[in-house]
């Protein structure tokens, strides 16, 4: 559950603030799976950063409750001269895991992973493609309440897609997600609820299809509606 | 399509037992199936996790600076070494066999020992945001963890390094401290160390965002050894000398370090209160800084 | 939940900040006890200091003269034999444990000697100012009288501490020349009173005129003797061996002849009392006297030379301000002390209030 109450957030930059968000208010409920839409540069990174709470808004405030996720997307949160291991075994002792737990839970991203050799090599030699299936292992090692995923399933190959979206289905049927992605299809299979961002006001509809007519209509006018 | 159709989550079928989390000027209660955590809860769960993610910070220093090169860390477990021995011989070239009554090489080495506490303040302490901006994107990482991290690492290096130069010492001269008050010693080694993380911190957070704080402050404090009563007695400084150099708090930490370890007399400016009080200023005033800038750290 | 994060820094701001302030205050304006500060400076002088041609302070070369002399000042008056001497003047412990003094500040009844010291101490301060070579003396007790005593006593007691340091000196040094000096006037006079008994026992002032006398008579005995000697060979040829004249001056010669036997003995023979063994004598003893004046002499030189020595190192201590009276009691300075907890009280909370805040970020 996340509770935005108020939020705005801004950047500031030399010809003034850039409003990311202005006087939001919304509650992703519990159990919500949720697609954001949103142009490019709106600010849908921003926003997933603020719900997992890794920056927080210039005001207003925000609630959760429930463990959440890292922003899991372009494999930022990965150290560069850490190996794939040494960043995993990171992410695991940071969720305060016990050695054993540790060693089994390492062994378990690296197979999920399957970057083979490279597992055990600095992560500033992986490609893109790499970096994000070693992230999505490593998230999908530990049980959130609610996953924050950031244009990630769009990279990898099929095979791995496929893997990630059964591993991911698992996952769904306790926990719920925050996702954005440019594939339309894929949310209105996945979400039932949607998150329009646009011009820094976010809205939370009901159900994924009216929030992507609503979308669709203000990419189809010059001036927002609202 | 107006707000206050989803203001209320339980519109949206949440079974079972519910929790509410706030309620809102306009009487919309929040509410979620996850209890929310007490303060108290919270305090607890915040220490785990502030102390798992100090140590996975500490081990991933550790591993990098083990990594990086061999010569790094055989430098730095060395350096209060070498800089004793340079220094020294240049007192033993002039014929000076003691200072204080105190063996040359122990007199300076003790010195190093409490200034280069300090000097972990300036570098490499404050790199350790910058050096680990990736990690930041964990919820969980916060930039005061990396200069913690970094801190508890750079410190418990520099304890063996200076173990090591003591038994070094008594190994191959057979000299060693007598250590009449040795709580002062620990005493000055703390406010030391305060007075490190005060400065690692302030450094690490303006460094981070201005480029040339760190350099303009390494230039300036090339110096600082020479002014930090490391090399010399105080004592044999004239009163004007003395004066003016006891603004430094480090020369006060080592005046009293060497009280506690060899029973020599403090100069006469000497006053731990005002190193005391001088760590605890810049401590307070590096947390304040932290804190109002903790979120455009992460951004950087 | 905001409402308890809120009161979980209230409580943090309380007990950190404003119950210890508070405390402090209250004391403070409560029952702090009001003391009151005597100050006065001293130096003390030496008839003339060398000063080293090079400033080898830097290489640990330092204190010369009067600076050691005023440090040591300083640590005599910081001594436990100080205090015993102000003890007994003023009756210092029954002034310090008062029971008019607040519990804090007052001396335990039960004090040790030791604790009575490091009392003592945190209630005087010596500071010695390098550059004007002063020491600055200041005494803080509950009574504005009593603290101007104990400075006098104390500068009176340095005096003392100064002069018979500059005995010590003086003494010292001047005792060694002293005794050498006596010691030499007795060789002296000993040796000057062998000479008055040489010349009682033989009756002669000086062994060279009683020589020169003999040579003379004989001389002129032997002249007399000569004359005598061809005035019988002139008469000879005229008169006969009986006449008178010639008898007479066959007695005269062979009367001359034994003068100068007599005389020549006296001179030179060998027993005892002849002149030239007297002479010898004489010499030994009279070179001895000029031997012994000599060194006489230069003790008493080294004597004088060392008296002016000692009298150049002697030291004065110089009352430059003398103890004042206080007109208020400045200490405890409230304001000061309690800006000073409030300052350092705020930065505690500071410091822990944040860290409370950044671990509860973690959660």
């Amino acid at each position: 559950m996340i509770h935005l109450e108020h939020v705005s957030k801004y950047y500031a930059t030399p010809s003034g603030r850039h409003w990311v968000l202005n006087d939001v208010t919304l509650t992703i409920p519990d159990e919500a799976r949720v697609g954001v839409l949103g142009p490019n540069g709106a600010g849908k990174s921003t926003l997933m950063r603020l719900f997992a709470g890794v920056d927080a808004p210039n005001k207003g405030k925000i609630i959760r409750a429930g463990s959440i996720s890292w922003p899991m997307g372009l494999a930022k949160s990965m150290h560069g001269s850490l190996t794939g291991k040494e960043n995993a075994r990171f992410a695991c002792h940071i969720q305060g895991l016990t050695r054993d737990e540790i060693k089994t839970t390492v062994v378990g991203i690296q197979k999920f992973a399957d970057i083979g050799k490279y597992f055990n090599m600095p992560v500033r030699t992986y490609s893109s493609g790499m970096r994000a299936r070693l992230n999505f292992a490593i998230a999908m090692a530990f049980d959130f309440d609610c996953y924050i995923i950031d244009e990630l399933t769009a990279v990898g190959d099929k095979i791995f897609r496929q893997k990630s979206a059964a591993a991911f289905h698992g996952k769904r049927e306790k926990s719920s997600f925050i996702k954005v992605s440019h594939n339309i299809n894929e949310l209105k299979k996945e979400c039932n609820m949607g998150l329009v961002l646009f011009n820094a006001k976010a809205v939370l509809y009901p159900s994924i299809e009216e929030a992507i007519e609503v979308y669709e209509e203000y990419l189809n006018e010059d001036k927002p509606k609202k | 399509m107006t707000l206050a159709r989803v203001t209320n989550a339980s519109n949206y079928g949440i079974m079972g037992k519910c929790f509410s989390l706030a309620v809102l000027k306009n009487h919309v209660t929040i509410s979620s199936k996850f209890k929310p955590l007490t303060p108290a809860q919270e305090l607890k769960a915040g220490f785990t996790r502030f102390q798992s993610v100090i140590w996975a910070l500490y081990f991933k220093e550790f591993k990098i600076r083990l990594g990086k090169s061999k010569t790094g860390i055989i430098w730095v477990l060395l350096e209060p070494v070498i800089a004793m021995v340079v220094i020294s011989t240049i007192w033993l070239i002039i014929r000076r066999k003691t200072i204080e009554n105190v063996h040359v090489m122990l007199y300076i080495g003790s010195g190093f020992i409490i200034y280069l506490i300090v000097r972990r303040g300036i570098t490499p302490i404050p790199q350790g945001i910058k050096s680990n901006s990736s990690l930041l994107n964990y919820p969980g990482v916060k930039p005061i963890d990396t200069i913690f991290a970094r801190f508890i690492l750079e410190m418990w290096l520099h304890m063996i390094a200076s173990i090591l130069l003591f038994a070094s010492l008594f190994w191959i001269l057979g000299i060693h401290p007598t250590f009449p008050d040795p709580l002062l010693c620990f005493q000055a080694i703390g406010i030391a160390a305060m007075l490190s993380l005060g400065i690692g911190l302030l450094l690490g957070i303006y460094g981070t965002f201005y480029e040339s704080v760190g350099k303009t402050v390494r230039v300036f404090t090339q110096p600082l050894m020479i002014m930090s009563g490391v090399i010399y007695s105080m004592n044999d400084l004239p009163q004007r000398g003395r004066e003016a150099l006891s603004w430094n708090p480090i020369v006060h930490l080592i005046s009293a370090f060497r009280q506690g370890a060899f029973g020599t007399k403090p100069f006469a400016e000497y006053d731990l209160l005002y190193a005391v009080y001088l760590s605890i200023f810049i401590l307070g005033i590096s947390f304040i800084a932290y804190y109002a800038n903790r979120f455009r750290l992460i951004q950087k | 939940m905001k409402k308890s994060l809120f009161s979980m820094t209230k409580m943090l701001f309380l007990f950190v900040f404003i119950v210890p302030v508070a405390v402090v205050s209250f004391y403070y304006y409560m029952f702090a006890s009001d003391r009151y500060e005597s100050l006065a400076s001293v130096y003390i002088t030496e008839e003339a200091s060398q000063s080293s041609p090079f400033d080898l302070t830097l290489l640990g070369i330092t204190n010369t003269g009067s600076a050691r002399d005023i440090l040591v000042l300083k640590s005599f008056i910081s001594s436990p034999q100080m205090l015993a001497l102000l003890d007994k003047d003023l009756n210092l412990r029954e002034h310090f444990t008062n029971s008019k003094i607040d519990f804090v500040s007052k001396l335990a009844d039960d004090a040790s000697k030791e604790e009575f010291l490091e009392y003592y101490l945190t209630r005087i301060t010596i500071t010695f100012d390098d550059e004007a070579q002063l020491l600055s003396l200041s005494s803080q007790t509950f009574d504005r009288e009593f603290s101007k005593k104990i400075l006098t006593s104390i500068l009176k007691h340095s005096q003392i501490f100064i002069d018979t340091l500059n005995e010590n000196i003086s003494s010292s040094q001047l005792k060694f020349f002293e005794a050498e000096v006596k010691k030499s006037e007795d060789a002296l006079t000993a040796e000057k009173n062998k000479l008055r008994a040489f010349q009682n026992k033989y009756k002669i002032l000086s062994t060279s005129i009683a020589t020169q006398t003999i040579v003379t008579t004989i001389s002129t005995l032997e002249n007399q003797l000569a004359a005598k000697k061809s005035e019988l060979t002139s008469r000879l040829s005229v008169l006969s061996e009986q006449a008178p004249a010639i008898r007479r001056l066959r007695s005269d010669i062979a009367g001359l002849k034994q003068q100068l036997t007599v005389e020549n003995a006296r001179l030179t023979s060998g027993s005892g009392g002849s002149l030239s063994e007297l002479d010898a004598q004489f010499q030994d003893i009279k070179l001895l006297i000029e031997y012994k004046t000599l060194r006489y002499k230069a003790n008493l030189d080294a004597f004088e030379k060392a008296k002016v020595e000692a009298a150049r190192r002697l030291r004065f201590l110089t009352v430059v301000a003398p103890p004042t009276l206080a007109d208020e009691a400045l200490y405890p300075n409230r304001p000061y002390i309690i800006i000073t907890t409030s300052i350092i009280a705020l930065f505690f909370y500071f410091i822990l209030s944040i860290m409370v805040a950044t671990i509860r970020e973690h959660a």
